[in-house]
């Protein structure tokens, strides 16, 4: 819009336009913002009429191997889709989906704290908490960031951080259901809990 | 108990006072105002504090300070303008917090100098030390074969 404004072409690069409009040679473009959502807390029973600016959805798929001998699962393909709104970044928006999706992968495969009686942590270390390294990444993985304008949103937008979470547990059980007839109903689904149920 | 010890850093010769429990990652921060290398874990598994210490990428948390006595020393702020590794990663959008990058850049760096065109499994392993919540793995194999490309131009 500015573009066409101040007579300049399509392809006209962001700073020129700037420099045109306001006359500067270089500088920072600086402003503030706020979109406050509709969200309302929960009363006194609980409940709320509004509990969410934003509802995630989405879906995964999963592609998996156990080793039947240790009950050790290799992904072999991820799939990951998430409504995102309008994406405002979108190479960030494909990093989110894809950095929750792995990050719930170590929720489902390795990740538990552990309390002892007194309630204190007992592995608090990465030494005893494993968390997805670069050798974890499934073997393959696709992410695919669906556009749908969020009318409640600032811009069409949504928050689309964890997105890319919430299907990646339950494809995993499933696929490990249908691979080798274990059903497990509690995260992480370790080798050591498969295993006990092969055995 | 503290005792003086001089080190060259990013190049330049300079003097701390360090306490002998003192990691190489606190006198950074404490006495040069380097924040790049971060200490996360503490405990030499996460890589967030790598430093390089005589042309060897080490973990600075791990590493006690007086033991750099007349070594030479360079973090991620030892280069005034952005190198191949540096554009590379911001071009491929490989981190979202940014709080382990200095650490996978200098182990990149490491890693190119010994393996000039590394394939995913051998980016895998060298970097499989370096811990990142945010998982933008992907983006960061695909970050360190754009820097190994743009290195190969230069």
């Amino acid at each position: 819009m500015l573009r066409k404004e101040l007579g300049l072409a399509a392809d006209c690069p962001i700073p020129d336009i700037f420099k045109k409009k306001y006359g500067m040679q270089a500088g920072n473009v600086a402003g503030a913002g706020s979109y406050i959502p509709s969200y309302k807390s929960p009363d006194a029973n609980g409940l709320t009429d509004n509990a969410t600016p934003f509802w995630m959805v989405g879906a995964s798929g999963v592609e998996l191997e156990v080793d039947t001998e240790t009950g050790k699962v290799r992904l072999t393909r991820l799939v990951n889709v998430a409504d995102v709104g309008t994406p405002i970044n979108p190479k960030i928006v494909e990093t989110q989906i894809s950095g929750a999706a792995i990050m719930q992968l170590g929720f489902t495969l390795h990740e538990k704290m552990q309390f002892d009686a007194q309630g204190q942590l007992r592995n608090a270390s990465f030494a005893e908490y494993k968390i997805p390294g670069m050798l974890d990444l499934p073997a393959s993985m696709v992410n695919e960031a669906v556009v749908a304008e969020q009318k409640t949103g600032p811009f069409g937008g949504k928050g689309v951080g964890e997105s890319g979470t919430f299907g990646v547990s339950p494809a995993i059980a499933n696929a490990i259901h249908d691979a080798v007839g274990v059903r497990l109903t509690a995260l992480p689904l370790s080798a050591e809990s498969i295993w006990e149920k092969l055995k | 108990m503290r005792r003086e010890i001089q080190f060259q850093l990013n190049g330049r010769e300079v003097s701390a006072q360090v306490a002998p429990h003192e990691s190489l990652v606190e006198v950074l921060r404490e006495s040069f105002g380097l924040y790049g290398a971060r200490e996360s874990c503490g405990q030499g598994m996460c890589g967030c504090c790598t430093v390089v210490v005589d042309g060897r990428a080490v973990s600075g948390c791990l590493y006690l300070a007086t033991l750099a006595e007349g070594a030479s020393v360079s973090t991620i702020e030892g280069n005034e303008e952005l190198d191949a590794v540096q554009q590379a990663f911001i071009e491929s959008g490989a981190f979202q917090c940014g709080f382990c990058t200095p650490g996978f850049i200098l182990m990149t760096r490491q890693l190119l100098d010994e393996q000039p065109d590394p394939d995913d499994e051998a980016i895998k392993h060298y970097l499989s030390g370096n811990l990142c919540r945010c998982a933008a793995y992907p983006e960061i194999i695909e970050a360190v074969k754009l820097a190994a490309r743009k290195r190969r131009k230069a």
